[in-house]
């Protein structure tokens, strides 16, 4: 009965049906927010590697760890962007 | 010679049998008009929301990678709700949800809407094109003055009107908020947003299951009320029927917000929401002159009943038929709800 319920409605995103403008825009929208993530995401590495480095001279393990952390959230930050914008263009193509 | 006071006293009661034949006839319609609303006549039409669907899906996923990117910059900068690898999941379970959001609502739909049949038997009785054997009802054992009867006759009737009046909000706000599941949940993908995907679930639920809540009210009000009406009602001191039954209803016209905030499942914003346009009814009709009329009228007739109008009934042959049906379903409901 689910089945049948769930498949009796034909659901597929309607791209064609919006009006250019709504499409680059909303697209804007997304190139604006993966490049302050970039934007974000370098700093943090930048930042991370400074403390790593300060860490180091100093030889402060509790910033030493949190400059490791702080590298991993920055890096894997920027990894899961372009992750989600290949899974963006391998399901719908909308980012290609 | 004639005598003028007989020929008066025809004439009142023809007067009188002629209103409370309109009376009862008018309560029929009233239920079966009530009835009718309960089905698929209230039900929302999905398929005419897919093309509106197919759009915002497509807006949802145009938005999506900016949702996640906002998510994971929140992380970053170490916000509390933000996203790390988690993303992953979620962006696959709300993408899911987003695609069946149709469905699944529509599925739901379907089966709230069985519920509010579950009256469907004792209240087809008041059909009079129903097929099922009926039985004589004396009329004299009807305990109401024709005032009361006329004011429970208006009652459902504008019972009748309000309830489908809500019924047909609710299958618009139905629509009209699934159009927007994509959004909300490739919205809910961020931690930070997620409310709001919880919020539209149970708002939903609340708009689905308040058909059944007003149902399920007006068949526990007329199971009370109609008994009464017929002197079948117990007399054992608790609270009287007749009272309890036109309370009952009345709330269920004017005020169902009341049963709404009593009953979880039935979120309160949807009930407000959706009897707001009904409400508008309401409010053109002067709501406690007619309450404590009621009380004044309703309050000693039980017990009481009044010797001219089961004279004046019992010498019309016009009522029989209609006080047949009346009848009818008032045993169809007390069968129901036997009195102890």
């Amino acid at each position: 009965m689910i089945v049948g319920v769930l498949s009796d409605i034909s659901v597929t995103p309607d791209l064609k049906g919006l009006p250019p403008n709504v499409i680059a825009g909303l697209i804007h929208l997304s190139d604006n927010a993966a490049g302050l993530l970039i934007i974000i995401s370098g700093l943090g590495i930048a930042i991370s590697l400074i403390g790593w480095v300060l860490a180091s001279f100093t030889s402060n393990a509790q910033l030493a760890e949190r400059s490791k952390s702080a590298l991993g959230v920055s890096v894997s930050a920027i990894a899961l962007l372009y992750l989600a914008i290949a899974a963006a263009n391998y399901a719908g193509h909308l980012f290609s | 010679m004639n005598d003028p006071s007989g020929t008066y006293a025809q004439y009142a009661s023809d007067f009188v049998n002629a209103i409370t034949a309109w009376a009862i006839k008018d309560a029929l319609w009233g239920i079966s008009n009530l009835m009718h609303s309960f089905g698929d006549a209230t039900e929302p039409d999905f398929v005419a929301l897919v093309p509106t669907y197919n759009r915002v899906l497509a807006i949802a996923l145009l938005i999506l990678g900016a949702v996640v990117a906002y998510g994971i910059v929140e992380r970053v900068l170490g916000g509390e709700r933000g996203i790390g690898l988690a993303a992953i999941p979620r962006v696959v379970a709300c993408v899911f949800f987003a695609y069946s959001g149709l469905g699944i609502v529509r599925y739901a739909t379907v089966n709230s809407a069985l519920l509010a049949h579950a009256w469907d038997r004792e209240l087809s009785a008041a059909n009079r094109n129903a097929t099922f054997a009926t039985f004589p009802l004396d009329p004299s054992t009807v305990h109401l003055n024709v005032v009361a009867l006329i004011l429970m006759a208006l009652l459902v009737s504008f019972l009748a009107l309000v309830v489908y009046l809500e019924l047909i909000v609710r299958s618009a706000l139905i629509l009209t908020i699934t159009a927007f599941v994509p959004l909300v949940a490739v919205l809910a993908i961020w931690p930070r947003l997620a409310g709001g995907a919880v919020h539209l679930a149970e708002f939903v639920m609340g708009l689905l299951l308040s058909k059944f809540v007003v149902a399920t009210a007006f068949f526990v009000g007329m199971s009370m009320l109609l008994p009464a009406v017929l002197g079948l009602a117990p007399t054992n001191g608790k609270a009287d029927w007749m009272a309890s039954g036109f309370a009952i209803l009345l709330i269920t016209a004017i005020s169902p917000i009341a049963i709404f905030q009593g009953i979880r499942f039935a979120h309160g914003s949807a009930g407000t929401v959706a009897r707001d346009w009904g409400g508008i009814v309401q409010r053109v009709l002067p709501t406690a002159t007619l309450t404590r009329g009621g009380q004044r009228l309703l309050g000693p007739v039980v017990g009481s009943a009044t010797g001219r109008l089961s004279k004046a009934w019992g010498a019309s042959r016009v009522g029989s038929s209609l006080s047949r049906n009346l009848g009818r379903t008032a045993k169809s409901i007390t069968s129901f709800r036997k009195p102890s």
